[in-house]
């Protein structure tokens, strides 16, 4: 096996696992992160359905969970990664602590995007007769959707990094390539080919994320 | 619509104070003032925006401070309301955006489709239905607005300042259409505005706003001479 063939062969299952650990937690925190977000902004006081407890209990954890250093998250939340997928190792265990990580971080994000929506939309749908579930889904989802759509994107640029992190740990992927071979092996050829593939893959995400967001932005 | 001693207060300020009179059917009613004298506080109590913190607002018949939330919707429907920045969602095309009225009440299909083209040929936009607001002139945005307003064929029309901003061949055919939402679909119009020569040419009857209260309600031409000019206070600008 030459070592061009060698380095494929590392870097494709690798890479596969990168991918499952960007694309699974990106999907699930920007679901469960837009829930939070929306109901963060429509509780707040004077907003569409004010609510200070919820608001304040719902803003403490969001900051709780970002304070915490990911790498020591994820040693934190064993227990509960032991519980929903059975084991703390490999690419699977590494997603639900990728997933915990990411959900206040994509609930400040649709928190900021949501007021960047200007409050006369809110008053032209309340004045139309909307329900407050209408003013969510008619005017501040439909009207801040680039601006979801730019989070998602920072969202995942972040969980490639994270995940490489995960990775060291047991989670397998391309972070993991770049400590047993890069790193432990000196093999610079496959910490170089791992950086290049994890930049490729950002970038494309970037140029994904924005592309859409412009296509959709028809302020 | 009927306001009764009607009151808003910002802290020890009242920005309204025992504002009193009555909109007969059918009838467009102007409303001026200086900047500051309550205007956009009233147009926020007339649209049910902000809750009044005295007196009470009767349309129908019915308290609408008093009314429970699902019954103060079906009030607002019943009120079509044209904003000052006309608050058009950008993600929307026109006729979406003169669709959305008519989806909120439950409206789907051909009906809502059928009604928005009706609106559309009535406000003369039937070939810029496809376009998105930022695609369309100043004219035609507020033209998309008036149109939005009718679509779920309210009894009240409630105008915030619908000719500022636009130039007088615009600010004719927007009074033009508000004339003929009166005439032809029977529309109660109140008209908030600090264009004297709009009101002058458009409105029944006038209230005066000075500093929170209301000093004058009266027949248009008891308020302002033919020129839109303030009787007896000649000269004196207003906004």
């Amino acid at each position: 096996m030459s070592r061009m063939d060698e380095l494929i062969a590392l870097l494709l299952p690798a890479t596969g696992e990168t991918l499952l650990m960007v694309a699974v937690p990106t999907a699930l925190s920007c679901a469960l992160g837009l829930v939070v977000g929306v109901v963060l902004v429509a509780t707040e006081p004077g907003g569409l359905v004010p609510a200070s407890i919820l608001h304040r209990a719902l803003g403490a954890l969001v900051n709780v969970t970002r304070s915490v250093p990911f790498i020591i998250l994820m040693v934190a939340i064993v227990p509960l990664t032991r519980l929903l997928v059975g084991t703390s190792i490999g690419t699977l265990a590494a997603m639900v602590p990728l997933v915990v990580a990411a959900i206040p971080y994509v609930a400040r994000l649709v928190e900021t995007g949501l007021k960047e929506v200007p409050q006369g939309i809110t008053d032209a749908l309340i004045a139309m007769g909307a329900t407050p579930f209408q003013i969510i889904r008619h005017g501040w989802l439909s009207e801040a959707w680039p601006a979801l759509i730019r989070g998602a994107t920072l969202t995942a640029i972040s969980l490639v990094s994270y995940s490489a992190m995960a990775g060291a740990v047991g989670g397998g992927g391309l972070g993991d390539l770049a400590v047993r071979y890069g790193y432990q092996r000196m093999r610079t050829d496959v910490m170089l080919a791992t950086v290049l593939v994890l930049l490729v893959l950002v970038q494309g995400l970037q140029f994904l994320g924005e592309r859409l967001a412009s296509r959709l932005d028809r302020r | 619509m009927r306001l009764e001693g009607l009151g808003r207060r910002f802290g020890a300020h009242w920005a309204l104070k025992d504002v009193a009179f009555e909109v007969a059917p059918g009838t467009i009613q102007g409303v001026i003032g200086r900047s500051g004298a309550g205007k956009s506080t009233l147009f926020r109590c007339l649209a049910t925006l902000d809750r009044p913190d005295a007196g009470a607002l009767f349309f129908d018949g019915l308290a609408l401070s008093g009314l429970r939330p699902a019954a103060l919707r079906a009030a607002r429907r019943q009120i079509g309301t044209i904003f000052q920045q006309l608050h058009l969602l950008s993600s929307r095309t026109a006729a979406e955006n003169v669709a959305l009225p008519l989806e909120l009440a439950g409206g789907s299909g051909a009906a809502v489709q059928g009604r928005v083209e009706e609106l559309l040929r009535w406000v003369g936009l039937t070939d810029r239905g496809a376009h998105h607001p930022r695609e369309l002139s100043g004219g035609e945005r507020q033209r998309v607005a008036i149109a939005r307003a009718l679509a779920t064929s309210p009894r009240l029309l409630l105008c915030d300042e619908p000719t500022s901003a636009l130039d007088p061949e615009t600010t004719g055919i927007v009074l033009e259409l508000l004339g003929r939402a009166r005439a032809e679909l029977g529309v109660t119009v109140i008209l908030i505005s600090h264009d004297l020569a709009a009101v002058r040419q458009l409105a029944d009857r006038v209230a005066v706003l000075e500093a929170g209260r209301l000093v004058l309600e009266a027949p248009v031409d008891e308020v302002l001479t033919p020129a839109g000019v303030l009787r007896g206070r000649e000269g004196r600008a207003l906004g």
